[in-house]
C-alpha cells in the first residue's frame, strides 16, 4: 500500500487547478446566468487537450490514464462542474469511438473529439426494466438499422456535432450507434433548463424512423461488453466531477466558518459546525479512495464493476449530504447566490439524479 | 500511489484468516454462552505473533500500524470481542515498547507478546472518558513508590489482565499533572470491581478497576513524570482508534458474507434490491476500509495523522451501523436470530461506538485538525 501521490499525479493537478482558477472561475457567473458555456472558455480547454484525455496521441489526445483523467475532472469541477461534465461527456464518447469504432470513425471522428472541434452528445437508455423512454433499434434492408424512440435530457445534445447512441433490440440486446447531426430522423431538441450544471446545455434526442448504415453500429465485439467500456468511462468521469463539487464545498465550508464570528469568536468553534466539517470531510476522504483505486484498478485492466458501482453510489450519496452541509454552515448566506456554496448543492442535485451507468447485474459478477 | 499488499502481508493475512477461521469460530457459542474465550485461544494467538508491534522507524520482527489492522480484520471477521481484547493487548504492547524503563520492559513484555499475560489500560473513570485529562484517580509520591488511590471503569480485559496500565494524577497541572503507571495485578490494593453485562462484544470481559492506596514502585512509572496525557492520547489514537476501526472492518465483512449468503440460500441474491443493498455494503466497507489503511500507512510513515485517524474511527462505527441496517432490510427476521452472525453484528457494533472514544469526540477532533490545517 502506498497512498502517496506521484509527482506527475501532483504536477498535473496543480496545472489544471491554476488553469480552471485563471480561465474557468471568472466565467461562471455568466454560465449560471445564460445556461451555456462561452466559444472562448471551449476553445481553451481545447488548446490544453482537455477534450482528449482519453485519446491516444496518434488521434491527437493526451493519452491520459483513468487515474489523471479522474483528477482532472476532479479540479476542473472543483471551479466548474458544468465544465467538467462537458469534458466527461466528450471523453465517453471518445472512449466509445475509440474501444469500438472502425478505422474510419477513428481516423475521421477521433481527432476531431480530441482537439475539440467537434463535440458529442451522449443519449444512453436507462437500465433495464426502469419506466420511461427508451430508444431501439431493429435491421432493415438487409444491413441497415432502423432506430425509434426518444431519451430526454441528454448532455450535449443542444449543441453536439456527433451522438453516441444507445439502442435496445427487441431481444434486449443492446447497441452504441455513432450517429452526425445530420442524420435524416434525428431531432436534437433545445435546452431543457436544469437546476444544477449550467453551462453544460442538455435536451431531448429524438429518433423518428432513422434509417442509419451498418457503419454507425460501434463494435463488433458482443455488445455487452462494448457498454461496460462506455459506461464504466462515464460512471468514473461522475465520481470525479462530484469530487471536485464535494472538495469545493469542503473548502467554503472552512473558509466560512474560520472567517464567520458569532458569540464573540469563528463558528469553527462551535460543534455543530465541527461535526458538519468533520463529517464532509469523512465522505469526501472515503469517497475520493473509493474513486481513486477504482481508476487505479481500471488502469490494471483489472475486474472493477462493483468497485465503479460502489464509488458512485457512495459519491451520489455523500455529494447530497457534503454540499447540503456546507449550505448549512454558511446559513442564510448559504441560500445566497453571492455564495457558491447554494451552486454546489444544485450540482450536486443535478449530478446525482441520474442512475450509474454501470448495470448492478454487470457488477453482480463481483459480488 | 498503488493499493495492494506486499507479499509478506498478503501472506500474513491468509496466516490471520485462516487462524480465525480453524480457532475463533468454533468457539463462538461458547464464548456467547460464557462470556470468555478458552485460555490457550489468548496463548495460541501470542504462539502465531499475533501480538508483536513494530514500532515506526524501526526494524525490529513484528506487525506495524498496517499489519495490525490486517489481523484484527481477520480475527473480528468472527469476533469483535476477540478483536477488541487485542486493540487493548496491542495499545499495551506498543505503549510500552515506547515509553516503558528497562525494569518493566523486560519483565513484562515477553509475558505480554507471547500471550501469557493479558493487559488493559486504564483511562476512563465514572465521570467519563473523554476528557482523559478530568482524570481523579491520584498516584501520591512516597518514598521511592507511588500511592495511588481511584477508580476506572469500562476497562477492556479488566478482570482478566495481570498488567494494568493506569493513568492517574501526580500534580493538579492540567496539561503536564497526569502521569502512566505499569500496576501488576497482584499488587495489594489492586483489585477489580463489577465486570459488565454488555449489549454486545460478550466475549471480553469489561468491568471495574480499583485502587486502594495501592504501592506501585517508580520504576513502572512509564514515560516521565507528567507526560501521562500525551502518552495516553497517543495510545488511544494511534492503537485504539485505529485498532476499533479494524475491528469494525472485519464485522463488516462479516455483515457483507452473511447477508449475500442468506440472499443466495432463499434464491434472492439477483433481485435488483438485493443486488443494490449488497453493492452498498460492499461500498461502506471498502470506504471505511481505505480510510483505515491509508490512516494507518500515514502512522507507518512516521507523519502525525489525528484528523485521518479520528475520521477512520467514526466513519468505521457508522458505516457498520449503515451496512447491518442494510443487511436487516436484506435478511429479515433470519438475521435477527439468537446464534446467527448478523444478530451478533448488529449487537456488537454498538458498543464500538464509544469504544476508544465516542464518535462525537472524533467529530471535534478532527474538525479541530483540519480547521488548523486549513487557517
Amino acid at each position: 500500500m502506498n497512498f502517496a501521490h506521484e509527482d506527475e499525479l501532483k504536477i498535473l493537478r496543480q496545472t489544471v487547478r491554476s488553469f480552471a482558477a485563471d480561465v474557468l472561475a471568472p466565467e461562471v457567473r455568466l454560465m449560471e446566468e445564460t445556461g451555456e458555456m462561452a466559444p472562448r472558455v471551449l476553445d481553451l480547454l481545447a488548446s490544453q487537450g482537455l477534450f482528449g484525455i482519453s485519446v491516444p496521441f496518434d488521434y491527437g489526445g493526451t493519452q491520459m490514464t483513468s487515474l489523471e483523467r479522474l483528477v482532472t475532472l476532479e479540479e476542473v469541477a472543483r471551479v466548474s462542474a458544468a465544465t467538467a461534465t462537458w469534458l466527461a461527456v466528450q471523453h465517453t464518447a471518445a472512449t466509445a469511438v475509440l474501444t469500438t469504432g472502425s478505422a474510419r470513425d477513428k481516423e475521421e471522428v477521433l481527432p476531431e473529439l480530441a482537439r475539440g472541434r467537434q463535440f458529442a452528445a451522449l443519449a444512453l437508455v436507462p437500465p433495464p426494466g426502469t419506466p420511461g423512454p427508451t430508444i431501439t433499434f431493429r435491421s432493415v434492408l438487409g444491413d441497415s438499422y432502423r432506430l425509434d424512440g426518444q431519451a430526454s435530457w441528454c448532455f450535449g445534445a443542444p449543441v453536439a456535432d456527433w451522438f453516441l447512441v444507445e439502442g435496445v433490440a427487441p431481444g434486449q440486446d443492446v447497441a452504441l450507434f455513432l450517429l452526425p447531426r445530420s442524420t435524416e430522423g434525428l431531432l436534437a431538441g433545445p435546452a431543457t433548463p436544469a437546476t444544477g450544471l449550467r453551462g453544460c446545455p442538455a435536451g431531448p434526442v429524438q429518433l423518428s424512423a432513422a434509417c442509419v448504415p451498418p457503419e454507425s453500429r460501434l463494435g463488433r465485439r458482443p455488445s455487452r461488453t462494448v457498454g461496460d467500456v462506455v459506461a464504466a468511462a462515464h460512471a468514473l468521469g461522475f465520481c470525479g466531477i462530484v469530487l471536485g463539487v464535494m472538495q469545493a464545498a469542503m473548502e467554503a465550508g472552512l473558509d466560512f466558518a474560520t472567517k464567520r464570528v458569532l458569540y464573540g469568536k469563528p463558528i469553527a468553534g462551535l460543534q455543530s459546525v465541527q461535526f458538519r466539517l468533520a463529517e464532509m470531510y469523512a465522505d469526501l476522504e472515503a469517497g475520493r479512495l473509493l474513486a481513486y483505486r477504482t481508476a487505479w484498478l481500471m488502469d490494471r485492466d483489472e475486474a472493477c464493476a462493483l468497485d465503479i458501482v460502489a464509488a458512485y453510489q457512495f459519491l451520489s450519496g455523500s455529494a447530497l449530504r457534503g454540499t447540503r452541509k456546507a449550505v448549512e454552515i454558511f446559513g442564510g448566506y448559504g441560500c445566497l447566490q453571492d455564495f457558491p456554496v447554494e451552486r454546489f448543492y444544485r450540482d450536486a442535485l443535478t449530478l446525482t439524479s441520474r442512475e450509474c451507468p454501470v448495470r448492478l447485474d454487470t457488477a453482480s459478477n463481483g459480488v | 500511489m498503488h493499493f495492494t499488499l506486499t507479499p509478506a502481508q498478503q501472506e500474513f493475512q491468509r496466516k490471520a484468516a485462516s487462524f480465525a477461521r480453524q480457532r475463533i469460530e468454533p468457539v463462538i457459542p461458547v464464548m456467547e454462552q460464557t462470556g470468555r474465550p478458552p485460555a490457550e485461544l489468548i496463548a495460541a494467538m501470542g504462539e502465531q505473533g499475533f501480538m508483536r508491534v513494530r514500532l515506526p522507524g524501526s526494524d525490529t520482527p513484528g506487525m506495524n500500524h498496517l499489519e495490525q489492522i490486517l489481523l484484527l480484520e481477520a480475527l473480528s471477521r468472527y469476533s469483535a470481542a476477540i478483536g477488541l481484547l487485542m486493540v487493548s493487548q496491542l495499545m499495551g504492547i506498543g505503549t510500552l515498547m515506547e515509553f516503558a524503563g528497562p525494569a518493566v520492559r523486560e519483565h513484562y513484555l515477553p509475558r505480554l507478546t507471547t500471550g501469557e499475560m493479558l493487559l488493559a489500560l486504564g483511562i476512563t473513570e465514572p465521570s467519563g472518558g473523554s476528557d482523559p485529562s478530568a482524570a481523579g484517580t491520584r498516584a501520591e509520591r512516597d518514598g521511592d513508590c507511588f500511592v495511588l488511590t481511584g477508580r476506572k471503569v469500562f476497562i477492556t480485559n479488566s478482570h482478566w489482565a495481570r498488567l494494568v496500565l493506569v493513568v492517574a494524577r501526580t500534580s493538579a497541572d492540567r496539561r503536564r499533572g497526569l502521569s502512566v503507571f505499569a500496576v501488576d495485578a497482584t499488587t495489594p490494593g489492586f483489585r477489580t470491581g463489577r465486570a459488565e453485562h454488555k449489549t454486545g462484544l460478550v466475549g471480553c470481559v469489561t468491568g471495574e478497576l480499583v485502587f486502594d492506596q495501592c504501592r506501585v514502585p517508580e520504576s513502572h512509572l512509564i514515560g516521565e513524570e507528567g507526560d501521562g496525557l500525551a502518552i495516553t492520547i497517543k495510545a488511544i489514537s494511534e492503537y485504539g482508534r485505529m485498532g476499533n476501526a479494524g475491528v469494525a472492518l472485519g464485522l463488516m465483512q462479516t455483515v457483507f458474507e452473511e447477508t449475500q449468503a442468506l440472499a443466495a440460500a432463499v434464491g434472492q441474491l439477483y433481485q435488483p434490491m438485493v443486488q443494490e443493498g449488497l453493492a452498498a455494503i460492499y461500498g461502506e466497507t471498502q470506504a471505511a476500509r481505505l480510510l483505515t489503511y491509508q490512516a494507518a500507512w500515514l502512522l507507518d510513515t512516521g507523519a502525525r495523522a489525528d484528523a485521518e485517524v479520528a475520521t477512520t474511527k467514526f466513519f468505521a462505527n457508522d458505516a457498520s451501523l449503515r451496512c447491518i441496517r442494510r443487511a436487516m432490510a436484506i435478511a429479515g427476521s433470519r438475521g435477527l436470530v439468537a446464534g446467527h452472525p448478523l444478530e451478533r453484528c448488529f449487537r456488537d457494533a454498538i458498543p464500538l461506538i464509544s469504544a476508544d472514544g465516542t464518535g462525537d469526540i472524533q467529530r471535534i477532533v478532527a474538525a479541530r485538525s483540519l480547521v488548523g490545517r486549513f487557517s
